[in-house]
């Protein structure tokens, strides 16, 4: 395990979740105990069924556990209601989509700005904002494009700097290069790696080990358990 | 936000807010319509005077020896004298005795010309009958005690002896004997029954003495009151005085027409008429509502996924159900909007005969109604947007 010293920006602790109820009752995670430090840069591997996509859900605060403690930045998650559920994921989360998940229609600046609109954030400042992130993630010069008219790659890199726009606790990105080709899943992974080396702490669902390559930790789950957990070494930068 | 919602898919909002629209409109233009036609009616009314009650006489019918049998009255000078009594009658202004001329034809030179009305009349007619003159003079008290052989005509009358003639100081021939038009009255139209300016109004005695004779009595009294308040009083007293005159076995024997009940009458009738109407476009209205929350509906699941990445992104049920509701209030204050532009353009024109009134509330009422049906409308489907779990809403193709 990582270094105990530093507050863990995120603290899961024998925490399980079941579906349904009695005979039908699916245990899809059945007692994850995990630690990810500020700065970390995990990736969580797993079959399908293997509860990988109900973890993420449990981490992106979209849903919370049936059994155990969920802290997020110290702050226990785990029983908050669905109005402190959405400004958690509002302030802490940066979700990055397997199919982009960019609103149609509105420009890759609106689309960075989203988050901060629901920040209440004043006007100036959130327009400052976003076009930084696009900056960071080098899609500036397409800010007024909107999703239709950007590729794949750009269309990913502009959910990365929506993720990346509100400054939060953990970016989450679920199969992020699951659409992707080759050329734009290096690019985007770099990108990662990038902001992972700026401090930025993320969590990435993934089932290619090409993928899973680039983080500094790769978590397997298996049957709602976690199977492994191993600490890389050198980190791949190429 | 709501905005872009509402202009992502141009041609459903346009035909959306065309249910709104009609409605609005409809409700806005009927109701002028309705407005209009009782204003008509009650100028028609009130052309022949507010405060005024016509007597006329008319029969009853009594037990007599033979059994039943009508009995018949008639008014003379008399009764007009006895009503002019302001001990009796202190709510009566003034009381105009009229007879009735029946086919006197007008001659002028070649022209030759039957009025429909023959008014034989004293001078209290103008007043009381709101006809004024608009050249010349009215018959004068003069005209009447001294039988003058004068004529005031109604604009039809002249059009058809004199065209583009001047009449004043003109002699015409009535039934042969000469007259001298005095004056040409102000044109009033048509009542909707008959054309008020087909007139040939003339002194009472000169009539009773060239056309009619004095035998067949006054074809009706004309009674005015102080003010259109006293007319129900004025009718009272008249009645008072010419009951025990004009009666048998105590049943009156004449018919009394008060044109302030009439206009009552007819205003009632008009306003159930309006209602009618404006029910009928509010149900316009209302089925522009439900096109409202269907479109609604459609859009809220078709953007089932837009909402879970938004609440993803850390909107709130209160940021969705907002942003939902905005854009079904959008939709109808935009097509509220041109409905109002639109039932003002309509009601310019006149439809079936009546020139729409607009009335201002019918315009606001109409908006807000409108909004208020898009707000109703868009409450169940933006709950349902905002009730998603993001979960399930990312996941939804």
């Amino acid at each position: 395990m990582s270094a105990p010293r530093r507050r863990a920006t995120l603290v899961l602790e024998r925490v399980t979740k079941t579906y349904g109820s009695g005979d039908i009752a699916v245990q899809a995670l059945r007692g994850v105990d995990l630690r990810v430090e500020r700065g970390d840069f995990i990736a969580v591997m797993g079959a399908s069924g293997s509860g990988k996509s109900t973890l993420m859900n449990l981490i992106g605060c979209l849903d919370i556990p049936t059994e155990g403690r969920y802290l997020l930045e110290g702050i226990d998650v785990s029983r908050l209601d669905e109005y402190e559920l959405a400004f958690v994921r509002n302030r802490k989360i940066g979700f990055v989509f397997q199919s982009f998940n960019l609103i149609p229609r509105t420009t890759a600046l609106r689309n960075v700005e989203l988050p901060l609109i629901y920040a209440r954030m004043p006007k100036a400042e959130r327009r400052r904002r976003a076009e930084e992130a696009l900056e960071a993630v080098g899609v500036a010069d397409r800010a007024h494009h909107v999703p239709s008219q950007l590729s794949g790659g750009q269309q990913q890199r502009v959910a990365i700097a929506r993720a990346i726009v509100t400054a939060p606790a953990i970016v989450l990105a679920d199969e992020p290069t699951g659409n992707l080709d080759s050329a734009s899943t290096a690019e985007v992974m770099q990108i990662f790696s990038r902001l992972n080396m700026a401090g930025r702490t993320i969590v990435m669902i993934t089932h290619e080990p090409d993928v899973a390559a680039y983080a500094k930790r790769v978590v397997h789950i298996a049957d709602g358990l976690i199977d492994s957990d191993e600490q890389k070494t050198a980190v791949l930068t190429a | 936000m709501a905005v872009q919602g509402v202009l992502a898919n141009r041609l459903r909002s346009l035909l959306t807010m065309l249910g709104i629209t009609i409605g609005v409109a409809a409700v806005i233009v009927l109701v002028a319509v309705g407005n209009g036609s009782s204003a008509a009616v009650q100028s028609r009314i009130e052309a022949l005077g507010t405060n005024v009650v016509t007597i006329m006489p008319g029969f009853s019918f009594g037990r007599g020896s033979g059994g039943t049998q009508a009995s018949f009255t008639q008014f003379t000078t008399k009764d007009v004298t006895a009503l002019e009594d302001k001990a009796a009658a202190p709510d009566i202004k003034s009381v105009t005795p009229v007879v009735n001329g029946s086919s006197v034809t007008a001659t002028f030179g070649s022209a030759s010309y039957t009025p429909s009305q023959f008014v034989g009349t004293t001078p209290s007619y103008e007043e009381a009958r709101k006809s004024p003159v608009e050249a010349g003079s009215f018959i004068t008290a003069q005209d009447e005690s001294q039988h003058a052989r004068v004529v005031v005509l109604g604009e039809t009358v002249v059009e058809n002896l004199f065209g583009s003639q001047n009449p004043l100081g003109q002699t015409i021939k009535l039934n042969g004997i000469g007259f001298t038009v005095e004056g040409v009255l102000v044109p009033k139209g048509t009542n909707g029954i008959q054309d008020q300016d087909d007139i040939v109004i003339a002194p009472m005695t000169t009539t009773q003495d060239l056309i009619t004779g004095v035998t067949g009595g006054l074809s009706q009294i004309i009674v005015e009151a102080n003010s259109s308040h006293d007319v129900n009083a004025a009718e009272a007293e008249a009645t008072d005085i010419l009951t025990p005159t004009h009666s048998s076995d105590g049943t009156a024997n004449f018919r009394v027409l008060n044109q302030a009940s009439l206009l009552q009458t007819t205003a009632s009738t008009n306003h159930v008429f309006t209602v009618l109407l404006a029910a009928v476009a509010a149900i316009s209205l209302l089925v522009g509502g439900i096109g409202v929350m269907n479109i609604m509906l459609v859009t809220v699941t078709e953007r089932t996924r837009e909402i879970g990445i938004r609440k993803a992104l850390g909107a709130r049920r209160g940021d969705i159900l907002g942003q939902f509701l905005t854009e079904a209030v959008l939709l109808s204050i935009f097509g509220g909007v041109v409905g109002v532009a639109a039932g003002l353009v309509g009601s310019l024109f006149k439809i079936v005969g009546v020139q729409p009134v607009v009335q201002l509330y019918s315009v606001l009422l109409a908006l807000g109604v409108g909004v208020a049906v898009g707000l109703f409308f868009g409450i169940y489907p933006a709950n349902r947007a905002a009730a998603l779990r993001p979960i399930e809403a990312l996941r939804y193709e």
